[in-house]
């Protein structure tokens, strides 16, 4: 099932959450607390920017020779009692899924939360099929209860107040009383979820990494709710994109050390799980059937293009969450399932540039979250490739065209240019009137709004001044 | 076409090339990793068993430990730590042989785990110095839903198996087809995901308590 | 006072911001220059950098732009511009002329020997402002340029505590971004506006009553929402309170 996510209302929503004040503090909150612990994992870690440089190396790799580790990791795998699908796209991914769930025979299905999955609209089409479908993930499980969807890769429901989640267990959670305390709240996602763990006939994850040379999916969590999700079923299904996969278990080691410390400043998360195939011989618990289903769904485009950097992506959040504009807008204005930098490249470059066209040029190129990537992600660099391509199929805006192309014809001649400045500021001295700082400017509320204007101060510009001899 | 067929011309079209030769790209993969010890944390000079514990003890592990000089404490140890939490005196225990022949006499041990068990006795392959983790490991002896259900997680683990770095711990399995579920316990079932509170016993254990034993 | 310029030539790029509302930092920037020993020149051909079309993808432009500031600065020893976006958009311009070896090599020389100002000062230079004095509690602003693509931050802060009578205020974050991002802030003014005002609660909350900075869209960005609040803070460009000038604070009156 394909969802279309789209951007197009990304300044409305921005200002949206712009004006939503449990949202500013909960993003205040979050980024600033998660931009510390990342930074202190930084400074713990002295060999980190060389394993940085490492797990760029080992992504780079991987992507230069993606045919060879899908094939292995497939024999592996499939030796292992896995059985491996392929999808070409999102609506064939879940055609696969949903058709395995239907036959084992399943009424109750348990999820782990995967950026794929959303990506490619599986708990949609979960829902369609007629599955009960039950979010494991806390965020996401609160999320699914408010019909909302996740507003962070890592840390899905950042976008909920202590007493919005509480409004939706009393609804949702017998015995329906009301709860204030988090503890309390969390005990009683606890004993709902624990009913569905035991029923569902299959449970479906993600993977963070495809370890190519002995064909194990690996899987981390804080909550552990991947391990209760993939033991308990009877069916075990794994969907992953093809970008996922790592050479070895130490090239896992790598990455592993990298994304922990990147996404909340942790060592390593608290369950890091390798699974391979179904129960043996002899196995007390553990699913009768292991699938994976491995999705392109643009990953092949994207591959041989300006942008395939993007898909060295580990999903860790760092950028997003040193990102100033996240951190003031939050991730449902972005639209897609993707947030912040990463997000405002994979979107455009996955779903629809025109759709979200707004995406790459909200930004303002600081470069913070070049810096934090684990992987050496040139991010900004790709969200400039993006513009350059907005500008190209003409999908910026006609005056933003018009007065730059104008600014452009004067700004190529320095001839013109100099009497073109002079003017300007001698109309910003007229408009000041004497004062040293403009509140209004014709044509620029956009800045005046919020700001003064500095007015340049008598004498002309420095050029002018700097020709009648002035040092 | 397949879906795999397509998939794979794909990707060979996008890389502008056919097939890459093994040998080079595996000598490749090799020299990615070749010098770990730029890319890791060092663990320190003293002992990795002391590191282990220290780790694991850690706030950000928030476990306890025990250091056992001898497995024979094994289960008094356990009936203690039943006791001082005013805990019945039984619990779902999967025994591998060196530890099924020891007097369990004063508790009820149970080989299955009820969906709603208090306590789960299992035991780790190896530990991990580096990180504070258990590396548990599922076989006919080692269900895996005993790491991972309970409330109260008890792990006992011997000071011999306490290797140094991650890729210490998966080395010792790499001679054989790896576990069907191999995983790395670093502390209990968290979640930060309500106003960024950290609440443990999310789905599973609340609280790790491990027991490291010198001999057996 | 001459140091280490040897009366090498730099031109200097003054960029389209200083020139047009604050030629103090033009003339700073030609001051410590010359202070360091170095001849100075600013050649008649330069406009702008093409940061404004660069950011919105507009690449034809930017080349043309780009291509005018090889020829017009190729004859000097250095280039040094007053602004670490500026001189990082020079610097990194070089992809432009992926299709013309032979402009793509004499951008590459050129870029080899840009400079932003205080970078150069400090680095290149060896130039400390030994007996010259500022008296005032002094934050600092980065630019993210100047930070990231440029790594100029201690050089910069050294600079201004080398002043005699500085009581340096550092911010409690530094890093992070004001908000300005070029054409960013007029595009998406709420964000930009939200931006700069965790910024200036930044500032303000050092108790500095002097904010100073080496790039003038970031401190007309800053000043604006300073100055719209009521915050009583001078900002000036670094090179003005190191060259001494003496010009009223950006947006502002001089004090009488």
């Amino acid at each position: 099932m394909t969802v279309t996510y789209t951007s197009e209302h990304f300044k409305r929503e921005a200002r949206l959450a712009l004006d939503q004040p449990n949202l500013q503090r909960a993003l205040d909150r979050t980024t600033t607390l998660l931009q510390a612990r990342r930074a202190e994992a930084y400074r713990a870690f002295g060999e980190f920017d060389a394993a940085r440089a490492a797990g760029s190396r080992i992504k780079d790799h991987v992507l230069r020779h993606l045919d060879h580790y899908l094939e292995t990791f497939e024999a592996n795998a499939e030796a292992a009692g896995c059985k491996v699908h392929w999808a070409r796209d999102a609506d064939e991914a879940c055609r696969i899924t949903t058709e395995l769930c239907r036959r084992a025979e399943a009424k109750t299905v348990t999820r782990v939360k995967s950026m794929l999955g959303e990506e490619i609209g599986l708990p949609e089409a979960l829902d369609a099929a007629g599955f009960e479908r039950v979010e494991t993930d806390l965020a996401e499980h609160i999320n699914q209860l408010a019909g909302d969807r996740p507003s962070h890769i890592v840390i899905p429901a950042l976008h909920k107040t202590r007493e919005e989640v509480s409004d939706l267990f009393e609804r949702a959670h017998p015995p329906h009383r009301h709860i204030d305390d988090v503890a309390e709240l969390v005990e009683s996602a606890r004993t709902t979820l624990r009913e569905k763990y035991f029923a569902a006939e299959v449970g479906i994850s993600g993977a963070n990494f495809l370890v190519a040379d002995n064909g194990a999916v690996c899987t981390v969590t804080n909550e552990g709710n991947a391990e209760l999700t993939m033991q308990l079923p009877r069916v075990q299904i794994v969907t992953a994109g093809i970008e996922k996969l790592v050479p070895s278990m130490d090239h896992a080691g790598v990455l592993l050390r990298l994304l922990a410390r990147s996404a909340l400043g942790m060592e390593l998360t608290q369950y890091t799980t390798f699974l391979t195939g179904a129960k043996r011989p002899g196995d007390r618990d553990g699913p009768e059937e292991m699938h994976l289903v491995l999705v392109d769904a643009g990953r092949t485009e994207l591959l041989g293009d300006e942008l395939a950097p993007i898909l060295k992506c580990i999903r860790c959040a760092a950028c997003i969450n040193h990102c100033p504009v996240y951190g003031q807008i939050g991730g449902h204005a972005y639209g897609g399932v993707y947030q912040g930098p990463m997000g405002s490249v994979l979107t455009p470059a996955m779903a629809s540039l025109a759709k979200s066209k707004d995406l790459p040029h909200a930004c303002t190129l600081n470069g913070r979250c070049d810096e934090v990537c684990p992987v050496a992600i040139p991010l900004t660099g790709l969200m400039r490739t993006l513009r350059e391509r907005t500008w190209r199929q003409h999908l910026v805006d006609r005056p933003t065209r018009l007065g730059l192309g104008l600014w452009g014809a004067v700004v190529r001649r320095p001839a013109l240019y100099r009497p073109a400045s002079r003017l300007g500021v001698r109309a910003l001295r007229l408009l000041a009137r004497g004062r040293p700082a403009l509140r209004r400017l014709p044509g620029g509320g956009a800045w005046t709004r919020s700001r003064d204007f500095a007015a340049p101060p008598p004498g002309g510009t420095f050029m002018a001044r700097y020709r009648r001899g002035e040092r | 076409m397949s879906a795999r067929a397509e998939v794979l011309a794909r990707v060979r079209r996008a890389l502008g090339r056919e097939r890459a030769d093994p040998d080079v790209i595996r000598a490749e993969a090799d020299g990615l990793v070749g010098e770990l010890a730029a890319i890791r944390p060092p663990v320190g000079d003293h002992d990795a068993v002391e590191r282990f514990i220290a780790k694991a003890a850690s706030e950000r592990v928030a476990a306890t430990v025990e250091r056992l000089a001898a497995a024979d404490d094994l289960p008094d140890r356990v009936a203690a730590y039943l006791a001082e939490r005013g805990l019945a005196s039984r619990l779902a225990a999967a025994l591998p042989p060196a530890l099924a022949g020891l007097d369990w006499s004063g508790l009820t041990l149970a080989d299955a785990i009820d969906p709603n068990e208090a306590v789960a006795l299992s035991w780790a392959e190896a530990a991990v110095a580096e990180t504070g983790s258990l590396v548990v490991a599922s076989s006919p002896a080692a269900p895996v839903l005993f790491n991972f259900l309970a409330l109260h997680h008890l792990a006992v683990v011997r000071a011999d198996d306490v290797v140094a770095y991650l890729e210490d711990a998966w080395q010792r399995f790499a001679h054989a087809p790896l576990p069907r579920a191999l995983g790395l316990v670093t502390g209990t079932s968290g979640t930060a995901d309500i106003e960024g509170q950290n609440i443990k016993g999310a789905h599973g254990p609340r609280y790790l308590h491990i027991f490291v034993v010198d001999r057996f | 006072m001459s140091q280490n310029g040897g009366g090498r030539d730099v031109g200097l790029f003054v960029t389209c911001l200083a020139d047009a509302v604050r030629p103090s930092v033009g003339f700073a920037a030609l001051r410590l220059l010359e202070a360091a020993g170095y001849r100075v020149q600013v050649p008649d051909a330069q406009t702008c950098c093409g940061q404004p079309a660069y950011n919105s993808g507009d690449d034809a432009t930017t080349r043309d732009l780009m291509a005018g500031i090889v020829r017009a600065f190729e004859p000097f020893d250095y280039v040094v511009a007053p602004s670490g976006s500026c001189m990082g958009m020079i610097k990194k311009g070089g992809h432009l002329f992926d299709d013309d070896p032979e402009l793509a090599s004499r951008h590459a020389a050129l870029a080899a020997r840009s400079y932003e100002l205080l970078g150069f000062l400090h680095d290149v230079a060896g130039w400390r402002p030994q007996g010259r004095r500022y008296d005032g509690r002094v934050a600092y602003h980065h630019s993210c340029s100047g930070l990231r693509e440029l790594g100029v931050k201690a050089q910069a802060e050294r600079l201004v505590t080398d002043l005699a009578g500085v009581d340096f205020a550092p911010l409690d974050h530094p890093e992070i971004c004001c908000g300005f991002g070029g054409t960013f802030c007029v595009k998406y003014p709420e964000i930009s506006t939200s931006i700069v005002d965790d910024k200036v609660r930044d500032v303000v909350a050092t108790g500095a009553d002097t904010l100073v900075g080496g790039d003038l869209g970031c401190l007309l960005n800053i000043q604006g929402r300073l100055g719209r609040l009521g915050h009583d803070v001078k900002v000036y460009h670094t090179a003005e309170l190191l060259a001494g000038s003496e010009v009223a604070p950006l947006g502002r009156d001089a004090p009488s």
